[in-house]
């Protein structure tokens, strides 16, 4: 089998994810401050306000600061002439084959978040299946992009 | 041909009515129940008044699309026009069409009439273009012009040869009908859990000597022991009518089960009351499907399903279209054979490597037992039954182990895998939209993937997939999938 494909995705990407995920833990912090409210007036012993409190410091410390770098790591694409070769997954290491017959169309997005970071996401979608490389230098995703498109379009075949 | 723009028989102002009437069926039932009861002098004035002008106004709508509705062929396109405020049009490329049904309801069959449904690969579960009343000679003039556009020339051309019901062709063309026999077959083990249920009920109420219901009813005492049997009875008799009328059903829809295979087109028709016929192109078939049931694999019997990019018109369950309802296992290779040559069923399949069968018992085993322990627990002693639910799991998980596996053709993937019904699944390589291989923290330590291709179907995609390969045979089928057999790095 082919080694795993060498490109990988913009180190920046490491700084989009932390972000959003930290935001995503505003969301258990709401969490706690609710339950603390709970614990007071039903008065739950304390120790279950701190089991919850280092519960979130764990999933603090995970989805900001490990996941993001596992995932990184693991992210590699390659555009070969003829198919696009993708691998990603933190626990799931998936591999993905998509023939460039196969590409229907290429997107590229940005949300608030990468563009502050200058980058974008590049979607990938057949008939059947939408695949993303996550996060390129803006630049860069819009090569891939129309690099992605012309090729897919030389290799013209039906559903 | 047939440039000129055409409205539908006016028939299809009878059935629109009707749809209407059945979608609204429940707020017109809310309606009477609680407009008769109030429905006193002044009240009941408006109450009838309401509902003819309800009416009234349905069969207005009903007959101003009609007469606003226009269909007709130009450029290679199916084109429509309709929409009573604001004008629509519509134009289907024929190269995109992916299948053509028709079908007769029973207003379509009083009036000697079919209902024209034409399916794109596009998503949604309806049909793109729906004709819901045209004469049979209409549309088989449609099909006929939708259908055949490789010859263009030919179907254009004044030279049109002119097709013929299909049944009325010579006798050439592989035919594949389904006896009563079979369809009775097809009722009694499709019903799948309902029969299971009954019979498990049956054989319950069977044990009384061995089991001391009596005992655990008299706790609850006299009134719950009747009612417990009584209810029993019930369930009993609810489940076995219901299996009765499943069968009836299953007689009715897939009464006269032919396929006919035409040209590089499958003709599937059936139904007694209710006639459906359907028209796969071989080229738009993107995998076959073969399952057999819990209830059919000891039988050896197999189901064997197209899976087609249409849309969901004249599917059943899954987004999947019957081809054979039943056959013989040691069958389907020759009827594939016959009917989609390009299908092969490989019988030597490569199976799973020894140490998966320990992961695919755990996956099962471990969520039944501790589901069971509580139960357990909590309900001394009989709870001590529910573990026994981990050795149906361990079984189930056993022969889902035994079922899975992989072969490989020259352009063909096949891929076996087991939930409850055990399915096998040919796909083109052309098909397979994308490939990928998985591989778990714990699989990676057993060299194991799990190996999954992705098809194109009526709802967008479907995905196929075996579950701890081993990992040389994994990396086999992604180079045997991958397009680049030398190393081309472009970017």
């Amino acid at each position: 089998m082919r080694p795993e494909p060498k490109q990988m995705i913009d180190r920046k990407a490491l700084s989009v994810w932390r972000i959003s995920a930290a935001l995503n833990s505003i969301f258990y912090v709401l969490l706690i401050v609710g339950f603390w409210f709970i614990q007071r007036s039903f008065e739950f012993p304390w120790w279950t306000l701190l089991i919850a409190g280092v519960l979130f410091v764990l999933i603090f410390l995970l989805t900001v600061v490990i996941f993001p770098s596992m995932q990184w790591k693991r992210w590699r694409f390659e555009v070969h002439e003829h198919e696009i070769d993708l691998q990603h997954g933190i626990f799931i290491k998936k591999r993905t084959l998509v023939p460039m017959v196969r590409v229907q169309h290429v997107d590229t997005r940005q949300g608030p978040i990468l563009k502050k970071f200058h980058l974008s996401t590049v979607l990938i979608s057949t008939a059947a299946t939408i695949h993303e490389i996550p996060a390129l230098d803006e630049e860069q995703a819009d090569q891939v992009r129309d690099y992605i498109s012309r090729l897919a379009r030389v290799t013209e075949d039906d559903v | 041909m047939m440039s000129e723009k055409k409205r539908m028989h006016p028939a299809a102002i009878v059935v629109a009515f009707f749809k209407q009437l059945r979608e609204l069926l429940f707020p017109i039932i809310i309606f009477v129940f609680f407009g008769s009861s109030s429905g006193e002098g002044f009240f009941s004035i408006i109450y009838i008044a309401v509902m003819v002008l309800w009416f009234a106004g349905l069969i207005a709508i009903g007959v101003v699309s009609w007469y606003r509705f226009y269909y007709w062929i130009e450029d290679g396109e199916l084109r429509m026009e309709y929409g009573v405020f604001v004008k629509k049009r519509r134009f289907i490329p024929q190269e995109r069409i992916q299948t053509l049904d028709t079908s007769e309801g029973i207003i379509q069959r009083i009036f000697g009439l079919v209902k024209v449904q034409i399916e794109t690969a596009g998503g949604g579960t309806e049909a793109e273009a729906s004709l819901t009343a045209v004469t049979k000679d209409e549309a088989n003039k449609l099909r006929e012009a939708l259908l055949y556009y490789k010859n263009k020339d030919e179907v254009y051309g004044p030279k049109l040869p002119v097709q013929q019901e299909p049944s009325a062709e010579p006798v050439e063309k592989p035919t594949y009908k389904a006896s009563w026999k079979t369809l009775f077959i097809v009722g009694t083990t499709s019903g799948g859990i309902g029969v299971v249920l009954s019979a498990v009920i049956a054989f319950t109420s069977q044990f009384d000597q061995f089991v001391p219901y009596e005992d655990i009813i008299d706790r609850f005492g006299m009134v719950l022991q009747t009612s417990v049997y009584f209810i029993a009875s019930i369930v009993f008799v609810v489940l076995f009518v219901s299996w009765l009328i499943s069968i009836v059903m299953t007689m009715f829809k897939y009464g006269n089960f032919t396929v006919t295979k035409q040209d590089d087109e499958l003709q599937i028709s059936r139904g007694i009351i209710e006639k459906r016929q359907l028209t796969i192109s071989l080229k738009k078939i993107q995998a076959i499907r073969i399952s057999q049931n819990l209830l059919r694999q000891p039988f050896g019997y197999a189901t064997v399903y197209v899976e087609s990019a249409g849309s969901s018109g004249g599917k059943e369950s899954d987004f999947s279209t019957i081809l054979f309802p039943l056959l013989k296992v040691s069958e389907v290779e020759a009827h594939l054979k016959q009917f989609v040559p390009s299908y092969l069923l490989v019988q030597e399949v490569h199976g799973l490597p020894k140490r998966s069968v320990i992961r695919y018992l755990i996956r099962l085993m471990v969520p039944a037992a501790l589901l069971s322990t509580p139960i357990a627990y909590f309900f001394q002693p009989y709870g001590y039954l529910a573990f026994l639910s981990v050795v149906v799991a361990g079984l189930l998980g056993y022969s889902q182990y035994k079922a899975a596996g992989w072969a490989m053709e020259s352009e063909q993937l096949q891929l076996s895998y087991r939930h409850l019904s055990k399915n096998t699944v040919l796909v083109r390589k052309k098909r397979i939209q994308s490939f990928e291989l998985r591989e778990s923290f714990f699989q990676g330590k057993r060299k194991l993937f799990t190996i999954k291709a992705a098809i194109k179907t009526g709802l967008g995609g479907k995905d196929f997939q075996v579950v701890d390969v081993e990992q040389h045979d994994g990396e086999q089928i992604y180079e045997w999938y991958s397009y680049e057999k030398k190393q081309g790095d472009v970017m």
